[in-house]
């Protein structure tokens, strides 16, 4: 608390450029100090006033990076159903060098299940649009394993391997469900503001699309790139 | 140059802050150690001595990127950043690193999952705390019965006056609206919506600077056709401020 009021008293509304340039001056200025007051025994002190103000480092000062933003691409196996292509858009917070959440939403369209493949084409179990299959969810990641991936002698990138797993919701068949995914994942940091991931992911949800209710897994491996703000 | 852009996004109005110099730190410390990346498994690759300046570059997390007089730009932790002195000699004031202070103004958005009554939930919440002790949380969810799914959205106090303890109590008080989808159209045609008042606590737990993990309990009291129905529902939640 005390030096969150001492920035309040001591911080500055001029424009800081001139105050560090202003700062060289001081110190040049200070070894007089001394000087002065043992010569003055009688004589009045002329104090001079620096014409700066002292600086304080606030957060905003900083560029800080704890927002990622991305697109992904994959396939996304749907169970009881085909393997399709899929494509989405993340969103992360980094909170700690540990964990982050994140929120991921991913379409796909499911093609024909077996059944129907070997019934024909006028046994049709869904209709055209309750083959989307459309998804969001929140998950909690940890950064189990951070390294360094070597790809030659001079050229080094930073890397983690982590396991996420959330709650969300999928759109399929014409019904919400609440859904449960745990994954895994590997990212490589380019650059501070890019990387690129590979996940792989399992979307866990009851259905009793085609037969008795059952956990349905739906496997997702994907990749994308993300940027960092 | 993407930097450079952030830079100017990030800067508060009427400061042009891409033209502000780095912010420039004696280090206190006996050394400061500089990672290669903003990770503890990251290799130490060189050391700044006490006396010697750092300048500042970027946060990420926890970690600061700095620049040393020698030209080295590392990674260090923010704890060891937290002991260095600004130019005038005072301690700098980095952004603080205790519990008590992540209480302060802080926005907040997070995650719930749960159980109301048998139904598997979840929710998103947003949320402003304008007092150490007291916050207001928006909250919208989905909860999923194996006939009806429902759609609700809901205001809560947080009351969290103690704060001595790294887990922290709070009570909660709301209003939620709940809407009602049926699974089987053919069964249930049309379902009405309803209301109700929520009373909560729970146990709050902070990780890192900006990391909460929430438990918490509530009861329901939902009214609808002129009936009320006492329901409880038990949930985790994750959130993370700024």
């Amino acid at each position: 608390m005390e030096n969150r009021s001492k920035h309040l008293l001591l911080s500055t509304r001029k424009p800081r450029g001139i105050s560090t340039a202003l700062l060289t001056g001081l110190l040049a200025l200070t070894p007089m100090g001394p000087l002065q007051a043992q010569e003055g025994g009688s004589a009045p002190v002329q104090v001079i006033e620096p014409d700066i103000e002292p600086r304080s480092i606030s957060e905003a000062d900083i560029d800080s990076e704890f927002f990622e933003v991305g697109a992904f691409a994959g396939m996304l196996t749907i169970d009881n159903f085909s393997s399709e292509p899929l494509v989405g858009v993340s969103a992360a917070f980094h909170a700690t060098e540990d964990f982050f959440l994140q929120f991921n939403y991913g379409m796909s369209e499911a093609g024909l299940t077996s059944f129907e493949e070997l019934s024909g084409a006028n046994v049709r179990l869904l209709t055209d649009d309750d083959r989307d299959y459309s998804y969001y969810d929140f998950l909690v990641g940890y950064n189990i394993f951070p390294g360094e991936i070597f790809f030659s002698d001079s050229l080094t990138f930073n890397s983690a391997f982590y396991l996420v797993g959330g709650v969300g919701n999928t759109e399929f068949g014409g019904e919400s469900n609440f859904t449960t995914t745990i994954g895994t994942g590997f990212r490589i940091v380019l650059l501070d503001w890019l990387t690129v991931h590979v996940d792989f992911r399992d979307h866990m949800f009851n259905s009793d699309l085609i037969r008795e209710s059952q956990l349905t897994h739906n496997i997702e491996l994907s990749s994308g790139i993300t940027l960092f703000f | 140059m993407f930097t450079a852009l952030v830079l100017t996004a990030g800067a508060s109005p009427g400061v042009s802050q891409a033209a502000d110099p780095a912010p420039v730190l004696e280090v206190a410390d006996p050394f400061i150690e500089l990672h290669t990346a903003p990770g503890r498994g990251y290799p130490v690759f060189h050391v700044i001595e006490k006396g010697e300046q750092v300048e500042l570059l970027k946060r990420k997390t926890n970690w600061y990127k700095v620049k040393a007089v020698s030209g080295e730009t590392g990674w260090t932790k923010a704890t060891q950043l937290g002991r260095t002195l600004q130019p005038t000699g005072l301690p700098a004031d980095l952004p603080e690193v205790t519990h008590g202070q992540y209480l302060e103004s802080s926005w907040r958005v997070g995650f719930t999952a749960g159980m109301f009554e048998e139904s598997p939930s979840f929710s998103l919440t947003a949320g402003y705390r304008p007092l150490t002790w007291l916050g207001a949380e928006l909250e919208a969810g989905k909860i999923y019965n194996e006939s009806v799914t429902s759609d609700y959205y809901g205001a809560n106090l947080v009351i969290e006056p103690l704060h001595q303890w790294s887990l922290t109590p709070y009570v909660l008080a709301g209003y939620s609206q709940f809407s009602f989808d049926a699974r089987q159209k053919v069964l249930l045609s049309e379902l009405g919506d309803a209301d109700g008042v929520t009373f909560g606590g729970g146990l709050g737990y902070y990780i890192g600077r900006n990391f909460l993990i929430r438990a918490e309990y509530r009861v329901y009291s939902v009214s609808s056709n002129s009936d009320s129905t006492g329901l409880s529902e038990w949930k985790i939640g994750l959130n993370t401020f700024f």
